[in-house]
């Protein structure tokens, strides 16, 4: 596993806005996106490599993180509280410096 | 670029709630997956790849459709049973359908 999280709960974070070909387990309409930690998961194997036949070792952090749906969805016209929560891991986040 | 299997936030139509039968053959490809992850043959994450790597017009075949294909793709990827294999064994099945009543 690699050291400790890098992000605490309430933390403002973007998701990386990367295309990268393979089998990446954050969605699309996602990346890019500002949301907050809403807790943190644990260390998981990552999928991303275990989906070629790696062990995905070292372990990689979980977040899992709120965002609201009208900061995702263009046009939204939802609620303004309604949310969505996404299990991210640590290397699909960077951080972001207004609070979502 | 958005891949063809990642539909989170695309319209998907109405949603059919009734009950449909389960194949035999569906049953059987799930024992088949569980099988080969019990004995540490392959993950979950190696079938969901498979199945993302589908071509769009064999991914959009439905669910279990998918599964045989990546299932078929999988063997063959871990020298378990090679497509050819597969593909004969289905041939047998077929003659072997084709003679019962």
């Amino acid at each position: 596993m690699n050291g400790v999280p890098s992000y605490v709960a309430g933390e403002p974070v973007r998701v990386i806005a990367a295309h990268p070909p393979g089998h990446r387990r954050t969605p699309f309409y996602i990346r890019g996106k500002e949301g907050v930690i809403e807790r943190y998961c644990g260390t998981f194997p990552n999928p991303e490599e275990r989906a070629y036949g790696f062990s995905g070792l070292p372990k990689r952090h979980l977040y899992r993180v709120r965002f609201r749906q009208m900061d995702i969805w263009p046009g939204y016209n939802g609620p303004t509280h309604d949310l969505l929560e996404l299990e991210i891991f640590e290397h699909w986040l960077m951080k972001a410096e207004v609070t979502a | 670029m958005k891949r063809h299997h990642d539909l989170g936030g695309e319209p998907g139509g109405p949603i059919d709630p009734t009950a449909h039968p389960v194949e035999p053959w569906a049953k059987l490809i799930t024992a088949t997956v569980g099988a080969l992850r019990s004995r540490g043959l392959m993950t979950v994450d190696e079938l969901r790849r498979t199945i993302e790597d589908l071509p769009p017009q064999i991914y959009d075949q439905p669910y279990f459709e998918r599964w045989a294909e990546a299932l078929a793709i999988l063997l063959d990827e871990k020298g378990l049973a090679t497509s050819a294999e597969v593909g004969a064994c289905m041939e047998r099945l077929l003659a072997e359908k084709e003679v019962v009543p």
